[in-house]
Formats: C-alpha cells, sequence, structure tokens
C-alpha cells in the first residue's frame, strides 16, 4: 500500500512536472570550455540558474575539444548543431564567425552598457573586443602568461631569477647536462597552432612594449623584436638548453629551471607537486631592454558570445548573460574554483577578490602582471596564420633548418599571403 | 634451425607482442608516480577505473553511456553486413541474376577504392539529411559491406549446386535455402564477417569524429581520443584504464571466434 | 518442350527473386558510393566554406592550388617512407614468423598464433595512446634503453618520427600477416622442396627459388594493402603527433580533415581527397605490374 501510495506521488510529481515545463519552457544550448575546474564551475552555475528559471532552461556540455575547441565549433556550426551561447572564445576566432555571421551584437540588447559598468569591464571592452563599432564578445577571464622558476635549484646554485635572455644563456653554460637530464628552459616544440601564442606572439609583446605582432592588414613581427627572440630560441636549440623530447611535467619534477605557464597549472602543481618550490616572473627581454620599463606579457582571454539567431532564445540568453555578469558572487566563485583571473578591472581593488588573492600568492603574482598583459592581436585568420607561422617559422628555427632572419623573411611572406587571400 | 632456438624466438616475439597490452594493463591499476618509473606496481589502485567510470570530474564525460553507444554503433552494422551480405552473394553467386558478372566486378571496384573520396560528400550528406549528432549518422554508411559480400561468394562458390535442387524439389524457398542450408553451412564465413565487421566498427575513429559532436551519443573511441588529446593530457593511469575498456571487448571476441579466424583467412582475403 | 519452359519460368523466377535480394545492395551503391563520388568531384571544383549558400565554380584552381603547394609533396614522400619502413619490417617479422611457426608441431602453433594475432584487434585509438607513453622521453623504453646507453627521440626527431609510426603499425600487424604467409607456405607442395633436395639446392636456395615466388599471391595482397594503409594514415599520426615534427608525420588524410573540418575549405579539401585517390592507385597499380606474376609452377 505504502509502496503504491510513493508510485503513484512521483508520478503525480513527474507529470506536474513535465506540465510546467511544457507551459513555456525556452531551453537554450550552452558550450563551455574543455577544462575540468571551469567543467566543475559551470556546473554549478548552470544548476543554480535551472533551478531558479524553470521557464529558461540551459542546457549546457563541454565543448568536444580534441585538436581545438575552435575546430569543433566550426564544424558544429557547418552542420547546423552548434550552441546559441558559447564561452572560450578568443577575440581572432570571434572575428571569424563574425565574418561568418554568426554571431549577435551584445550592444543591441538592453541594458548593454550597464552590464559593463556593473561588472566594471567598460573600458576592458571597448579597448579590444570591439569590431566594427558592434561588441560581439564579453570578456569572461584574462590570464596573464609568467615564467616559472625551480626555486630550489636556482638558491642551490646561487643565482637570481634569470631576467633576460643572456641570463637564461648563462645559467645553461653552467648547469645544463643532457646527459643528466638536467634541461634549462621548457620550449614547446608541438606544432599545436595555440602553442606559439605563448611564446613567439609572448615574447614578441615583450619585447616591443605591448606591440600586436600582426594587424588585419599585414604582418609586423619581422623586426628587432622578433629577431632577437628567434635567435635566443635557436641558441637554445643549439646548445640543447631547451630539451627536444617529452617529459610529463618537466619543470615540476626538476628536468628543466623554467617555464612558461598559465594560472590554471597552480592547483594542478599544488595537487601532485606539493613540495615542489617555484618563483613566478615576468617575460623575459632581450638584452639591452631597459631595467626601468614594465615588461608586458601575453594575455590568454576568452569571452562569451551568442550565436542563436532565434529571438525567444536571445532573450534566454541575454537574461543568464545579465544574471551572470552582474553578480559579482559569481566571478568570486570562479577565481576560487578556475584560479583563473576575471576580466574586471577592479580585480586587485575590490576586497572580495584582495582576500582569495592574498590567500593565493602565487596568483598574486599573475595579478600583477594584469595591467601589462595584451590580449592576442586581432585577425580573423588567426588559425591560418599561426598553422603557417609554425611550419615557417617556428619549427624550421627549432629543428636548425633556417636561419633566424631567413624563417623571419618567410614567415612575414607566407603569412602575408595568407592575410591578403 | 634447432627446436629449442625456434622456442626461444617464438617466445621473445610473443613477448614482445603482448608487453604493451601487460603494460598497459598493468599501468591502468598504478598510481601515476609509478607508471613511468616502475614495470610492477608496488600496490595495485582502482582509482584509475574509478575516476573514469564516475566520469572524470563527475559531470559530462560519461564513459559508461559511451561504451553502449559503441555497442549501439557496431551490433547494429554487424548484423546488417552479415544479413545483406548473405543476401546479395546468394543471389548472385547461386542464383546469377542476369548481369552478376557485372556486379560481382563492382563490387570488387568498391572494395578497391579509397574511402578518401567519400569522405566529404557523405559528411554534407548525413548533414542535409538531419544525421548528424545521431546514430544513424554513424551507422547508415557502414550497413552494407561490399567486403562482405565478396567473402560470401567466395564461400558460396565452394557449395555444390545439387544440394541446393534438392531443397527446391522440396519446396524450399529461396529465403528458407539460405537460412535453412546457407547459414548452417558459412559458419566460418559469417565468424569472420562478425569479427572483421566487429572490430572496424568499434575501433572506427574518423567517422564519428567528424558526424558526432554530441557526448551523449559519443562512442568510446572519440571520447577516449578527445579526453586524451584534451583537457586530461595529464593523467596517464586514467588513459590507461580507458584504452585498457576500449581493447577488452574485441580481445575477448577475438578468443571467442579465434578457431574460425585461423580457419577461414586463407580463403577470405584481405581486410583492413 | 515443356521441361524448357519450365525451365525459363524457373529462370525468370530466380531472376526476380535474385534482383529482390540484390535491391538493397543496388539502392547502397547508387546511395552511397556513385551519387558521393560524383558529389565529391563536383565539389573539388568549387569554391565553398560549407557554410554559406554561395558556392563559386573555380574549375582547375583547387587542384592547382594542391600541386604547387609544396606540402603535397612532403606528404606524399612521407607515406613513401612510412610504407618502405612499413613493408620491409612487416615483411621480415611477419614472413619470419610463419616460417617459425611452420617448424613446430601444429598443437603448439595455435597458441603462438592466438597470441601473435592479439595486437592485431587492438584498435588505432588504444594502441597509440599506448605507444605515445610507452616512448616517452621519460616512458619505459627510453629508460631501459638509458640503460645500455641509448636514447631514441620516437616521435619527436623528424628524421626518425615516421618510421616509429610504421614501426607501431607493424607491431600490429606481423600475426596478422604472418598468418597469410602460413597460408600460403600450406599451400606449397612439399615435394618440390624434396626435389630440390634431391638437387642438391641448399636451405637458401630453396627459400628464394620455391618459397618466394610461390608467396607471389600473398605478398601483392600485402603490398597492396600496405601501400593503402599508408596514404590513409589518420588516427595514429592524429593521435600521438599531430602531423609534426617539421610535418614529417602529416598525411594526406589528415591534411584533408584539416582543411575541411578546421578551416572549411572543402573545394580545396575534396581536390586533395581525389589527387590522393589518383596518387594511391597509381601506386597499387605500380606495384601490381611490377611484381604480380600469374604463370608460375602449379602450387
Amino acid at each position: 500500500m505504502k509502496k503504491t501510495l510513493v508510485v503513484l506521488m512521483v508520478l503525480v510529481l513527474v507529470m506536474a512536472l513535465a506540465g510546467v515545463g511544457q507551459l513555456a519552457t525556452t531551453t537554450i544550448e550552452f558550450w563551455t570550455a574543455p577544462n575540468p575546474f571551469q567543467e566543475a564551475f559551470w556546473s554549478e552555475v548552470v544548476k543554480e540558474w535551472n533551478n531558479t528559471h524553470p521557464d529558461q532552461q540551459i542546457k549546457w556540455q563541454v565543448i568536444p575539444a580534441g585538436n581545438s575547441s575552435e575546430e569543433v565549433i566550426l564544424t558544429a556550426l557547418a552542420t547546423g548543431t552548434g550552441p546559441d551561447l558559447s564561452t572560450n572564445i578568443f577575440t581572432g576566432f570571434a572575428a571569424q564567425l563574425i565574418e561568418n555571421d554568426f554571431l549577435v551584437p551584445f550592444n543591441q540588447f538592453e541594458g548593454f552598457e550597464e552590464l559593463l559598468k556593473a561588472r566594471s569591464m567598460a573600458n576592458i571592452v571597448k579597448n579590444g573586443w570591439g569590431y566594427n563599432g558592434n561588441y560581439y564578445v564579453l570578456p569572461l577571464y584574462t590570464n596573464p602568461m609568467a615564467y616559472w622558476w625551480n626555486k630550489d635549484i636556482l638558491d642551490e646554485l646561487g643565482v637570481d631569477v634569470p631576467r633576460t635572455y643572456g641570463d637564461v644563456l648563462n645559467l645553461g653554460a653552467m648547469y645544463n647536462d643532457p646527459s643528466k637530464q638536467k634541461y634549462t628552459l621548457l620550449v614547446r616544440y608541438e606544432p599545436a597552432w595555440w602553442d606559439r601564442w605563448f611564446d613567439f606572439c609572448l615574447s614578441y609583446q615583450a619585447n616591443s612594449g605591448g606591440k600586436p605582432y600582426w594587424d588585419g592588414e599585414r604582418v609586423l613581427f619581422n623586426d628587432e623584436h622578433g629577431l632577437k627572440y628567434m635567435e635566443f630560441i635557436n641558441q637554445l636549440f643549439r646548445k640543447k638548453y631547451a630539451p627536444l623530447e617529452s617529459f610529463q611535467d618537466p619543470l615540476q619534477k626538476g628536468i628543466v629551471l623554467g617555464s612558461i605557464e598559465g594560472p590554471w597549472n597552480i592547483t594542478y602543481t599544488q595537487e601532485v607537486y606539493p613540495e615542489f618550490n617555484y618563483i613566478i616572473g615576468p617575460p623575459l627581454v632581450p638584452d639591452d631592454y631597459p631595467l626601468d620599463q614594465p615588461v608586458h606579457t601575453f594575455a590568454d582571454t576568452k569571452g562569451m558570445v551568442m550565436l542563436t539567431k532565434n529571438k525567444q532564445k536571445q532573450v534566454v540568453a541575454w537574461n543568464f548573460i545579465k544574471w551572470y555578469y552582474s553578480d559579482v558572487r559569481h566571478d568570486v566563485k570562479w577565481l576560487e574554483m578556475t584560479n583563473m583571473l576575471p576580466s574586471r578591472e577592479d580585480v586587485l581593488a575590490r576586497k572580495e577578490f584582495a582576500e582569495y588573492l592574498s590567500a593565493n600568492p602565487q596568483l598574486a603574482e599573475y595579478a600583477k602582471l594584469l595591467p601589462y598583459a595584451v590580449p592576442p592581436a586581432l585577425n580573423s585568420k588567426t588559425i591560418e596564420l599561426q598553422t603557417k607561422l609554425n611550419e615557417v617559422l617556428w619549427e624550421p628555427v627549432i629543428y636548425g633548418k633556417k636561419t633566424p632572419p631567413k624563417a623571419l623573411n618567410d614567415a612575414e611572406k607566407e603569412l602575408n599571403k595568407i592575410i591578403k587571400q | 634451425m634447432k627446436m629449442p632456438l625456434i622456442y626461444l624466438v617464438l617466445t621473445t616475439g610473443l613477448f614482445l607482442s603482448i608487453f604493451p597490452y601487460l603494460w598497459m594493463v598493468l599501468s591502468s591499476f598504478k598510481v601515476s608516480g609509478e607508471i613511468f618509473t616502475r614495470f610492477w606496481p608496488s600496490k595495485l589502485t582502482l582509482s584509475n577505473y574509478a575516476f573514469i567510470l564516475q566520469g572524470g570530474t563527475g559531470q559530462e564525460r560519461n564513459f559508461v553511456g559511451s561504451i553502449v553507444n559503441s555497442l549501439i554503433i557496431t551490433i547494429i552494422p554487424t548484423i546488417s553486413v552479415v544479413f545483406f551480405g548473405m543476401l546479395t552473394a546468394y543471389a548472385l553467386r547461386r542464383l546469377k541474376v542476369r548481369g552478376y558478372r557485372y556486379f560481382e566486378n563492382i563490387i570488387i571496384y568498391q572494395m578497391l577504392f579509397p574511402g578518401v573520396l567519400f569522405l566529404i560528400p557523405l559528411f554534407l550528406m548525413m548533414r542535409d539529411w538531419g544525421m548528424i549528432n545521431n546514430y544513424s549518422g554513424m551507422i547508415l554508411r557502414y550497413l552494407i559491406d561490399p567486403w562482405a559480400i565478396f567473402i560470401y561468394i567466395q564461400f558460396f562458390k565452394t557449395i555444390p549446386e545439387s544440394l541446393l535442387e534438392a531443397a527446391r524439389i522440396d519446396g524450399a524457398s529461396e529465403i528458407k535455402i539460405i537460412t535453412r542450408i546457407m547459414l548452417p553451412l558459412s559458419k566460418t564465413t559469417t565468424a569472420i564477417v562478425i569479427l572483421f565487421t566487429f572490430m572496424a566498427r568499434w575501433g572506427e575513429f574518423l567517422w564519428p569524429l567528424i558526424v558526432n559532436k554530441n557526448y551523449d551519443k559519443m562512442p568510446l573511441s572519440v571520447l577516449l581520443a578527445l579526453f586524451t588529446k584534451g583537457e586530461y593530457k595529464t593523467y596517464p593511469g586514467v588513459q590507461m584504464a580507458g584504452a585498457t575498456l576500449l581493447t577488452l571487448p574485441i580481445v575477448v571476441l577475438f578468443l571467442v571466434f579465434r578457431r574460425y579466424f585461423e580457419e577461414g583467412i586463407s580463403f577470405t582475403g584481405l581486410k583492413g | 518442350m515443356r521441361n524448357n519452359l519450365v525451365g525459363r519460368k524457373r529462370a525468370t523466377q530466380k531472376n526476380l527473386v535474385g534482383y529482390l535480394f540484390c535491391s538493397p545492395f543496388i539502392f547502397f551503391t547508387l546511395v552511397m558510393w556513385i551519387y558521393p563520388f560524383l558529389w565529391g568531384i563536383i565539389i573539388s571544383f568549387k569554391k565553398w566554406n560549407l557554410i554559406s549558400p554561395r558556392q563559386t565554380w573555380v574549375w582547375f584552381n583547387n587542384y592547382l592550388g594542391v600541386l604547387k603547394d609544396p606540402l603535397l609533396w612532403l606528404m606524399v614522400r612521407n607515406s613513401i617512407y612510412f610504407m618502405v619502413v612499413f613493408i620491409t619490417l612487416t615483411t621480415i617479422t611477419s614472413l619470419g614468423l610463419a616460417l617459425l611457426i611452420k617448424q613446430i608441431p601444429k598443437k603448439y602453433a595455435g597458441f603462438y598464433i592466438t597470441g601473435f594475432l592479439l595486437s592485431y584487434v587492438s584498435s588505432g585509438v588504444a594502441y597509440s595512446m599506448v605507444f605515445n607513453l610507452l616512448f616517452a622521453g621519460d616512458g619505459l623504453v627510453n629508460n631501459f634503453l638509458k640503460t645500455v646507453g641509448l636514447k631514441v627521440d620516437w616521435f619527436i626527431n623528424p628524421r626518425i618520427a615516421m618510421a616509429s609510426i610504421a614501426l607501431i603499425v607493424c607491431w600490429k600487424f606481423t600475426g596478422y600477416y604472418g598468418l597469410f604467409f602460413l597460408a600460403g607456405l600450406n599451400n606449397i607442395n612439399p615435394t618440390l622442396y624434396e626435389a630440390a633436395v634431391i638437387d642438391g639446392a641448399n636451405a637458401w636456395q630453396r627459400f628464394i627459388k620455391i618459397t618466394v615466388p610461390l608467396l607471389n599471391a600473398t605478398f601483392v595482397m600485402i603490398i597492396v594493402f600496405a601501400t593503402i594503409t599508408s596514404f590513409n594514415l589518420f588516427t595514429e599520426p592524429y593521435m600521438i603527433t599531430n602531423g609534426g615534427p617539421m610535418n614529417a608525420t602529416r598525411t594526406m588524410m589528415l591534411e584533408i580533415y584539416h582543411r575541411v573540418f578546421a578551416l572549411l575549405q572543402a573545394g580545396y579539401g575534396s581536390a586533395l581527397a581525389v589527387v590522393s585517390a589518383i596518387i594511391t592507385f597509381a601506386f597499387v597499380w605500380g606495384f601490381r605490374k611490377l611484381i604480380e606474376r600469374d604463370d608460375l609452377y602449379d602450387a
């Protein structure tokens, strides 16, 4: 009897829920970045939204990225199975999507300006996320990239944290010994196009005081800034100061002394290598870089875009965006769960963030770089350009097939061809 | 060569041949620190399997579901390939329909044709038919396999016509002849067709990668590849647990069918 | 007379039933082969990004682009490199395996065959993952080699990356091809060897003069298959090297995938697919011309 009652009650409940569902539910499809921490974060946020907005539901999934999220989103759009709302979009990819008429500008919605102010991101958005006078992307986070150095070994050697290319080469001369798996600097040789953000693009921005390495019209990197870095890379590999083999976590295991890392690695390192001591520093610069000048770095920064053309869904998506961006609790939670810095102007000023940062000194080091963090140069063909960059500049220098000046000249020529197409 | 030496070489080769499997299975039970440093684990852990079966961080990676998906997109084509393979081969080779030689030539061309030519247009067809992100998109192109028809033809050639004539005189329909006579006779061939089709579909990677981006429908091979190449690069133990899960079913199937495999290989021809 | 009529009626009926049985296959061939085949050719003459309704005819422009791109010849070279290493290695291992197994008693042979075949059933994704870790810089294989003072950058050195991939594919196929060679060996009439022994031929001569020629069909089969494999290589480089280092493992399949699904260049990708198919055919045809022999001693 009791059993029947329970079953009946469940049935009634299910039917009631289904009834509510049928009333006027609009469901939008929402994709987020394939990263374990972000995944956990969005899972909670979406749950909260869905519980409080029964008529505006979000169907959430992680972008099924294999090679890259961009590739997956493009094919999904080509097959009409794309999301209505997506995160993990960088400026260049947004431009590509805009050119194919996939994105919806946010400034056409009511409350856009207020939202920018509420999240304290008006300047960030207006200087760098615009496209032909419209705003299609709202940035979520800004991760300045930084060098990590193995503190214990540097102390043992009695050396300061390297500042310039010369410092690293000197360090290599005294420490490096490949036969004992002792390398100086990790430089990624993998041919993935986005890897070049974190070495070549980053270093060009550092050397040039934050200038873009190309724009919508042509390549700009073939100058002394680009050359100094590529000469450095050439030296590193010719002298075997950088390993040309794959290791699992070489920095944490003491196989290399330094490496470029994002803040997302802090948590992982804490969990897996709790003993590992490291110092976080700004990008390396050429020897003649003035000491009193700040050093710029590359900002890995991604945002949210709206893709649905359906008016009803647009309303839901916009409501969700307003709800998400205007509430500082979300950014605090984001910071805590992902260890990535929200794209806000008040990260360093606001006390909710300050508390967390003072408890997490490593992340605070990253936050200090925020004023000098430059987003990727804007070009709608970024993926194609960086694939080519890899082929004609990066790999030939790493494997010693071309001299840096020749590689830079070739790269300028080939990349300009792609831009002009 | 001396006998002991032969056994020594063979056993060494066999060890090398199964060593990657051995290492894979052992690693899937190791704690991550020991995967690169030790061959035998100092202690066994199930945490890698727990991680993978609970879906990593607990949200989207439904590995159990993906095993079911793999089974769906494997078993349906396997049954269909056997059925249509037999049916077509019977019509061509035993009934000898008019122009059967042309058909047989077409089949041989189909077997030799590089699949790369069809990749893009088939993808576009699936898109236009609304079959992206569902099982039909992953299954449809594999429902009939010219190779299976071909090897059934090879086998049916060997069956004496008198056997069929006798059945026809007894009034058996053609369908009955297929199910009552041909099927039992072609056990070995059918086992081979099942085994190879199952293997090919179970391990299929490129096609489901292209036509499905939905986690709920993703087969194990694709889910595992995305998982390994993407965000979980740094979990070798978990990767090996996944690889073990991906390998296990075909190894079992192979062990069950191995007798037919060796018997059938001599006349069935090659299959990638 | 009557018999003849019945016969004809039977024949018509047989044809009817036969076509009924064949119709799924005929339908399938039309829809899944001929139609996409023609469509693929048509796309290769167009410029189209898969999304926009605008498709422009560019005729041979895509083909010119493909043929002018130095990457094409690099990819062909990569495939040939793979083919040479793979065919050589696999022939040695699998023929060796077959010759050895032929000499041991049948009851033990089954055990070894089964063992060697296990590697064949593993799927591309799984074994790529395993070998990627085994061959890593600090992986088990290098740790072992280090004890004898060696170190190999399997997938990182552009000179040997493709050979490393050929090596792991060879691992997969040794047992399988071995089985074919074994079947071939079993088909050779033992009296041929006996006659040769009487004529005073030594083991090596018997191998070269009898075994190798009589295994011709097996060789042809394996070489044709290896050729197709090398031009269609996708999963292993996708999983392990992504086409790198220095494009040393870039294959036409990878490039087609990248062009179509990452850059949305459907026309260019289709043209490359056509070119790739033609190259594959050319190689298969060439190999068959070169090595296929019909008229040997009756085995």
